[in-house]
């Protein structure tokens, strides 16, 4: 590798400066590296090395052999090549890359007073031809130095291996550390690129490191437990989607650290055992580098270095810091990811919001919150919001996927601990663990000044709170918000109608007839919405409407802005009014129709309802309502034959006791019950088909059995036996 | 998440709103996208969904499968001891 990078200038420094201690030294001088190769063209004072050069290859490996006896050294040393009394000094230093010993060689060196003898020596020597040659002249144009001079020359010499090391050091970092380093920084790039994925970043990393054959990430994937997901290099597959605990192992240890872990020489240590049993062998060397979000960790990022590798220090620093960044890229995508899940549920959120405004119904609201947020968490299994109820001495609960007794449980649980016991909350969420060991996320619904319900949702594991806690915080927040507008409209509604209560009051003390026959309209949409007719939001409605019939055109305007709805359906039904026995299509709202009817029976005499019909009412409701009527009067006179006790009376009561009754006496059907049912709240036999999911055809044979069995002749006389029944 | 998981969870929240605003209805993945404008399989997808967390009540399997708004529990009146 130095061959390669080494740059030429370089070369030339180092020779240069070589060929100054020749001259100085008058020495030949050779720079070679770890196999005998010469770095640099010897710098001959003699023509040794420039003949060795020149020499065939025995010649040269031979010398080498000669010099490589003294592999060992670590300091420059005089030393005796092929021939006690030739000496050479041989001073090592440090490759480049710090993973060989490289060597100044120089000589010849004879002590004063020993060259006749040498010369002697060497024809007795029993060399090859060449090789005695050579050695020959070597000793014939050594001088001879006295053994100081000789120890200050290895001195000088070692100084020349000193700065030798420190030129090519410098240079191959220059070169080659460099060349590695843009390297790694494409490592870097494909990491800050892919992200959360790093696969690609991985195989770069194996590919340019100096000491890595295997990275890989294990990803936390719950509590204490981590799983192996990406990994490059030998071996790299064996490893995939293994999982460990925390402590267990190397990696396991490393799980419960803050920082970077380094371990070495751990071919035998046992807790090597997890990745060798996963097709990884020996091993040498383990680096973990932790991957963190604030006090969270996500991750480990792990090296395996098979062998022991020695790099420069350079290098294994920048690896080192290459490797943190990825982590942080990692952890960064890992963020991004869980931000952009949780954008994508925010967005959704803003649909629902409108729905939920318009809902204007705490149930409804409840029921939202409910399913909205077992949509919003990764893995949903249940749900519940506890809410107190209207007199606050109670809680009304939703759930889904929570046994009922056990949600009961919790209700007054989590009513106790975050309702009672802690009545103004900032909006936020608890985690807390049931006593069956479900993890649940708790979110105060606060509202009008103070914590008024909980929302509740069952998590898998700590994890999962992370990543869903935001968004189901803003279901939460959301859900507050709504419920607050619904308190302040209900208690908005009640001032109001108070207020519309007085005026009625005061209006009718003027209108004696008027405010008569009002009152009896109040009763009888009070009634006729026990009965099922209408629902009690409706019935109120249409309560409020009759109210503001009696008021002049004055007031009204005064309420207009309280009573919007109700003073258009007045306006509907002062037309039908004006309209009435009229020709045309008319259409008018279903509380318009209501009203309609109902003031009309209450200004009639209560025993005769006249008309068979009234202009813009449906035939349905009239008849219905008719039949209502008719049921009220005849209730209404029994129970004055029996105790007096009209004001106690509940036609819906009386209805569901006759059928009750009816059933038991005469042996009706399941099927033919609900007919029966259908039948006594006027419903046409297309309505019952409809209802029940069958054929008119079979309507028709149901009640003809039904007829049959109660030996009555049409569905009137049906209707009068169960209410006989109802109130007997 | 893909843009289709987005897609689906937006599709899973119009449904939910839908069986809510008509608890009473009965409706088939074909009925329902026609109902909605929405394609057939998305539906599909996001009506199983909605049955496996119990929002839906799910009658039949594959095309005739009916599926319809399941209450959740309620209690309107539980005591706080």
């Amino acid at each position: 590798m130095i061959e390669k990078s080494w740059a030429m200038d370089v070369k030339k420094t180092v020779e240069e400066i070589q060929h100054t201690y020749a001259e100085f030294t008058r020495l030949s001088i050779l720079i070679v590296d770890g196999e005998g190769r010469p770095l640099v063209k010897p710098s001959s004072y003699h023509p040794f090395f420039q003949k060795l050069t020149e020499a065939d290859g025995e010649t040269r490996k031979r010398f080498w052999q000669e010099v490589s006896h003294y592999a060992g050294l670590t300091r420059p040393a005089i030393c005796d090549l092929w021939l006690p009394g030739v000496k050479f000094i041989i001073a090592p230093f440090k490759s480049p890359a710090g993973d060989a010993v490289y060597y100044v060689v120089a000589g010849v060196l004879i002590e004063s007073g020993t060259k006749e003898m040498l010369e002697e020596e060497v024809g007795r020597a029993g060399l090859y031809e060449e090789g005695q040659k050579l050695l020959l002249d070597l000793v014939l144009e050594a001088e001879e130095l006295s053994g100081e001079e000789a120890d200050v020359w290895r001195e000088k010499i070692g100084k020349l291996a000193e700065t030798a090391e420190r030129i090519l050091r410098s240079a191959y970092r220059e070169t080659y550390v460099r060349e590695r380093l843009v390297e790694l920084r494409g490592v870097l790039a494909t990491s800050r690129r892919e992200r959360s994925s790093v696969e690609g970043a991985f195989e770069q990393f194996v590919n340019v490191s100096g000491g890595a054959d295997l990275i890989g990430y294990a990803e936390k994937i719950g509590q204490g437990e981590y799983r192996i997901g990406r990994a490059a290099g030998e071996g790299a597959e064996g490893l995939q989607d293994a999982e460990f605990r925390e402590g267990e192992g190397f990696l396991g240890q490393a799980a419960l650290s803050d920082g970077p872990m380094q371990w070495t020489d751990i071919q035998r240590d046992p807790r090597a055992l997890f990745l060798k049993q996963r097709g990884i062998g020996d091993f040498y060397g383990l680096r973990c580098f932790p991957v963190r979000v604030g006090g969270e960790q996500l991750g480990i990022l792990f090296i395996i270095g098979k062998r022991k590798v020695q790099i420069d220090p350079l290098l294994r620093d920048f690896e080192d810091l290459l490797i943190a960044l990825v982590s942080e890229y990692i952890a960064s995508g890992a963020v991004e990811a869980r931000m952009e899940r949780q954008i994508q549920r925010l967005r959704p959120l803003m649909e629902v919001t409108r729905f939920m405004i318009s809902a204007q119904n705490t149930q409804r609201i409840m029921f939202m919150l409910v399913d909205m947020s077992l949509s919003l968490v990764w893995n949903p299994s249940s749900a519940i919001i506890v809410h107190e109820s209207s007199n606050g001495q109670k809680v009304q609960i939703v759930s889904r996927g929570i046994a009922n007794d056990f949600a009961e449980q919790y209700a007054r649980d989590v009513a106790k601990r975050v309702m009672r016991e802690n009545p103004v909350h900032s909006p936020g969420f608890e985690l807390s663990q049931t006593e069956e060991g479900q993890l649940m996320i708790e979110y105060p619904i606060v509202y009008a000044g103070k914590t008024r319900g909980v929302l509740a949702v069952s998590l898998s594991s700590e994890q999962e709170a992370e990543e869903c806690r935001e968004v189901l915080l803003a279901l939460a927040t959301m859900g507050s918000i709504i419920l607050q507008s619904v308190h302040d409209q209900q208690q908005l509604g009640l001032q109001n109608e108070r207020f519309l209560r007085l005026m009625y009051t005061s209006a009718k003390l003027g209108t004696a007839d008027q405010g008569k026959n009002s009152d009896l309209s109040l009763r009888l949409l009070d009634e006729y919405a026990r009965y099922g007719g209408t629902t009690p939001e409706e019935a109120a409605l249409l309560q409020r409407t009759s109210m503001l019939s009696v008021l002049d055109d004055a007031a009204r305007r005064e309420l207009h802005e309280a009573f919007a709805g109700e003073l258009v359906v007045l306006k509907e039904h002062q037309t039908m009014v004006d309209s009435e026995g009229k020709t045309g299509n008319f259409s008018y709202s279903r509380p318009a129709q209501l009203l309609r009817t109902a003031l009309y029976f209450a200004a009639l005499d209560e025993e005769t309802a006249g008309r068979l019909h009234l202009t813009g009412v449906s035939p349905e409701l009239f008849n219905h309502f008719r039949k209502f009527m008719a049921v009220r009067h005849t209730v209404q006179s029994e129970v004055v034959l029996s105790d007096g006790a009209a004001a106690s009376f509940n036609p819906a009561e009386a209805e569901e006791r006759g059928i009750d009754a009816i059933v038991k006496e005469f042996g009706l059907s399941k099927r033919e019950k609900e007919v029966l049912e259908l039948v006594v709240r006027a419903s046409s036999n297309k309505d019952i088909a409809a209802k029940l999911f069958i054929s008119e055809h079979t309507v028709k044979n149901h009640l003809t059995n039904i007829f049959n069995k109660m030996s009555v002749s049409d569905r009137a006389q049906a209707i009068a036996r169960v209410f006989n029944r109802g109130i007997g | 998440m893909t843009i289709s998981d987005q897609e689906l969870l937006k599709l899973q929240m119009e449904c939910t709103m839908f069986f809510e605003n008509n608890p009473y209805a009965y409706e088939t993945a074909k009925g329902l996208a026609k109902k909605l404008g929405r394609g057939i399989e998305p539906l599909q997808i996001v009506l199983n969904r909605l049955a496996a967390i119990s929002i839906l009540d799910k009658r039949g399997e594959g095309n005739m499968a009916i599926y319809s708004y399941k209450t959740p529990y309620t209690q309107s009146e539980v005591e706080i001891h």
